[in-house]
């Protein structure tokens, strides 16, 4: 999976793309803990370019957010497949994240 | 239809491979139910990538739980009628599927969904112990 970033208005916003699978876990929390510690609250997932999603990947965006919670921040995701909404759905975390078309919106969600 | 059987060395890298092989067999046997090819994100089609991928994961992490070296994991892939199957085996110590309750999603879990998917995903799903191995059976229905 690729991963970039970018500071967008109050957010970072964070490109990923590839499969976010099981196997990508350990690359993406380390990734991820990186640029947590420059202390930025706001963030958004942009997953407009994830073809794949699985519990693992998913897992990883909850303890993400948790993290993120923690110090009074969030994560709202944006741009989703139907296929990667749909496991949003089932695991109920359509109702956990704000979800939105695409990633100018989400960033601008938090201006 | 021909099944299709193979195995993969039981590490987290090699499922991309499996949910590729997944999809062309899931693809083939749509097709011949159906007499149409897929649309991109066939319902069936990503359900199946799913459901293996998660099934494998499952496979795999029980065991680098054990502690034990790398080993395999079978798959066979086949179709009756209009109900794709799948078998995927390991040499895992004994697994009680059914006994695993629904994630407690109030309070968001970082863990534990991918059985849930599983079961949420395919019609019917089901474990047995053969010997020495763990069956996981999976199936469902192609419909247009």
């Amino acid at each position: 999976m690729n991963m970039t970033s970018n500071k967008q208005g109050n957010s970072i916003v964070i490109h990923l793309s590839g499969r976010f699978d099981a196997g990508v876990v350990p690359q993406f929390k380390s990734w991820f803990l990186s640029i947590l510690e420059s202390g930025e609250q706001y963030y958004v997932m942009n997953l407009a370019e994830v073809d794949y999603l699985d519990s693992g990947g998913l897992g990883c965006l909850v303890a993400s957010l948790r993290r993120v919670r923690d110090i009074d921040g969030d994560i709202r995701v944006a741009a989703l497949s139907d296929k990667v909404r749909k496991v949003f759905e089932l695991t109920r975390m359509h109702r956990v994240f704000d979800i939105y078309d695409d990633s100018n919106a989400a960033a601008n969600s938090f201006n | 239809m021909a099944k299709l059987t193979f195995h993969i060395e039981a590490s987290l890298d090699t499922l991309p491979k499996v949910c590729e092989l997944a999809c062309g067999f899931a693809e083939e046997a749509y097709q011949k139910v159906t007499g149409c090819q897929p649309e991109k994100d066939n319902t069936f089609i990503s359900a199946v990538e799913l459901a293996v991928g998660e099934a494998c994961t499952n496979a795999i992490r029980h065991r680098q739980a054990d502690g034990q070296e790398p080993e395999m994991v079978y798959l066979e892939f086949s179709l009756s009628g209009d109900t794709w199957l799948a078998e995927i085996r390991d040499h895992n110590q004994a697994f009680d599927f059914l006994a695993v309750p629904e994630p407690d999603f109030a309070a968001l879990p970082e863990s534990g969904y991918g059985i849930y998917l599983i079961r949420s995903l395919m019609d019917e799903v089901w474990m047995e112990r053969q010997g020495d191995w763990n069956v996981l059976h999976l199936a469902k229905k192609i419909v247009s």
